[in-house]
């Protein structure tokens, strides 16, 4: 296994790159090549290098979706629950269960009359539902694309290589990490040499 | 490419077949509904359903040419292969106005008397009754019962015929005027070799756009109110011209969509055409779905809220006696379904998936057109009638064959536009 021809401490390899052109071909490499734990680095954002490098679809827009309908039944039962019909109503049916389970935790009994309209007056109970929904989806992007990018994260060890620090400015990078299954210092070194960056480097973890 | 002035023959053909096709809907729908209103039902019936059926062509028409302005002012890729449908859409306005000319029998004549089985006043049976029903705009009715109602009466000044017609008329000069003005400047850029004189025209073409949109919002604002909203004189909202203008665009979008996977799917066209392109008018479309709900739902909510005796009857009229399957289809399918299927980012991207949406749309646009053109004449009382069916095949029947016709006619892409190269490079 190529476990054992690691260095201890590696982080990965770094493949530098000066034109856009090249490092999309290179990321379209990389994943035929069938690393997995590879990642692409550019100033700004390259129109299908995210495809191209072979990540999958974000989870965020579903955990959005559920973050926005679970906004939507809170404000639904906020209201249903304070001012919609009381729970007694339903009791003789239900033979009491209702006011056992809620017992004195709950108060029902914020129903107002207002202008003589039903207890229930679901029309006026969409405005908040929307509302709610818009704010716990919104929390959800915020909060899921932080916890999903790992942040807080205060240092990365690309910081360790110097030539990572043009990233940000006018170089364009590829790493493959060390804990990729298929990564060998030797063999992906050479692989990244073939795809003809500016230079391969280390780097390290610490 | 070839020639990029000729279409390619499959396209040809493919435009060619479909407008044989349009035209026998036309004169199919045409022949039935001579049948139907002159041997059962009289002009009373068939004006109701030519209206309700007019205002739905008549959107692809406004709509369209509303589309195109703000695509020459805004710009981006999304405009630039569907510009030749809007630009053709919207040359269907002078066909749209001679379409319309038959509303105009509305006026005439005052009441007809309506025979329906009437089922709110006697739940538990049926029951023949007769009422008496205007043509189409009741104030219009020369008969002493309605012109001294007090409300019809203080709104005389605006609602009278001569107005009315003068109102009209000023429209479609304004819409036709800006439809030709921007499809022959289209023209002119692409026989112009000069870079330099295809900028003056696309300047020029943004100078009539800018203002052209602000001219759509204040005609609409008046069309609306007279050819929909003065049914019923007594209700008015001022939300309803919104709802009844920006439904246009959606009108608008989801026809474009669909004439563009129809037609643009065939080489080189294709190209224009990328997956990424279509996803950015599926998110335009359920940008316009979302707002037609927040519209209509505002509207709903601002009447159910105020609770005024003038506002209220029009939203009970369509809540009772079978109009409500109508009003809950309407908030199933021109809300929930698009809008759930349109957040998935795949059946915007699948030519095959979203032209289906598109074209289920363009029911609902029906749909929702017939609830407020239909439910104001039959309070109530849901009323679907052949009449309904046949002047939708002779007004969408002769429409498309216009449009068809217009598309026919020139380049399928504009020959020199900036855009062309700015094709996403990468795009999948």
């Amino acid at each position: 296994m190529s476990a054992t021809t690691e260095k201890p401490g590696l982080f990965g390899l770094l493949a530098e790159f000066e034109t856009t052109q090249q490092v999309y071909d290179a990321a379209h490499s990389v994943r035929k090549e069938g690393f997995t734990k590879a990642e692409a680095y550019s100033p700004f954002p390259i129109d299908g290098l995210w495809e191209a490098i072979g990540h999958k679809r974000t989870m965020l827009p579903t955990l959005i979706f559920c973050g926005g309908l679970l906004g939507a039944i809170t404000a639904f039962c906020l209201q249903t629950l304070t001012s919609g019909s009381h729970p007694d109503s339903l009791d003789p049916l239900l033979d009491g269960t209702v006011s056992t389970l809620t017992g004195n935790m709950i108060s029902f009994n914020y129903r107002m009359n207002i202008a003589g309209r039903p207890f229930f007056s679901w029309p006026a109970f969409v405005p908040p539902i929307f509302e709610m929904m818009i704010l716990f989806s919104a929390f959800t992007s915020l909060f899921g694309m932080l916890l999903l990018n790992g942040y807080p994260q205060p240092h990365h060890p690309l910081f360790n290589n110097r030539k990572f620090d043009r990233a940000s400015t006018d170089r364009f990078f590829i790493c493959i990490e060390a804990t990729d299954p298929t990564f060998d210092r030797e063999a992906t070194e050479q692989f990244l040499q073939g795809l003809k960056p500016l230079s391969v480097t280390e780097v390290p973890l610490q | 490419m070839s020639n990029p002035a000729e279409i390619p023959a499959v396209a040809l053909d493919r435009i060619l077949t479909a407008r044989t096709l349009a035209l026998r809907i036309a004169l199919g729908g045409l022949v039935g509904s001579l049948v139907i209103a002159g041997l059962f039902e009289g002009t009373g019936q068939f004006l109701r359903s030519y209206l309700a059926s007019f205002v739905w062509v008549f959107a692809f028409g406004l709509g369209s040419l509303v589309l195109l302005m703000i695509q020459n002012i805004s710009g981006g890729v999304w405009g630039y292969a569907t510009r030749r449908l809007l630009e053709a859409a919207a040359w269907t306005l002078p066909a749209l106005f001679v379409l319309f000319l038959p509303v105009l029998l509305g006026f005439t004549g005052a009441y007809d008397l309506v025979k329906e089985k009437h089922l709110i006043s006697k739940p538990h049976y049926e029951e023949e009754h007769t009422f008496e029903s205007p043509r189409l705009y009741e104030w219009a009715v020369p008969d002493a019962k309605v012109q001294n109602d007090k409300i019809i009466k203080a709104k005389s000044g605006y609602l009278n015929i001569p107005f009315w017609l003068i109102r009209s008329a000023i429209a479609f000069a304004l819409w036709i005027g800006m439809a030709f003005l921007l499809v022959s400047l289209s023209d002119k850029q692409d026989r112009e070799s000069d870079p330099a004189k295809r900028l003056l025209i696309k300047k020029r073409m943004k100078a009539i756009s800018a203002p052209g949109i602000l001219v759509f919002a204040l005609t609409i604002l008046f069309i609306s109110t007279d050819w929909v909203m003065s049914l019923e004189p007594h209700w008015y909202s001022t939300m309803y011209p919104v709802i009844f203008g920006f439904s246009m665009l959606l009108s608008s979008l989801a026809l474009a969509i669909i004439a563009q996977v129809k037609i643009y799917d065939v080489k080189p066209f294709d190209k224009a055409m990328t997956r990424n392109h279509l996803r950015d008018l599926g998110s335009f479309m359920l940008g316009f779905v979302v707002f037609w709900t927040y519209i209509s739902f505002s509207q709903f909510l601002l009447m159910w809220s105020a609770n005024l005796k003038e506002e209220v009857p029009y939203y009970i009229a369509r809540t009772t006696g079978g109009w409500e399957i109508i009003t809950l289809l309407l908030a199933l399918g021109h809300f929930f379904i698009p809008f759930l299927l349109l957040l998935f980012r795949e059946t915007k991207r699948r030519k095959e998936i979203i032209w289906k949406i598109a074209a289920f749309i363009l029911f609902m646009r029906f749909i929702d057109i017939f609830w407020q053109v239909g439910g104001a004449f039959h309070h109530g009382h849901l009323s679907i009638h052949l009449l309904d069916f046949s002047t939708l095949a002779l007004l969408g029947g002769a429409w498309a064959w216009v449009y068809l016709g217009n598309i026919s006619k020139r380049p399928l892409l504009p020959l020199h536009d900036e855009r062309e190269d700015k094709l996403p490079i990468y795009g999948v």
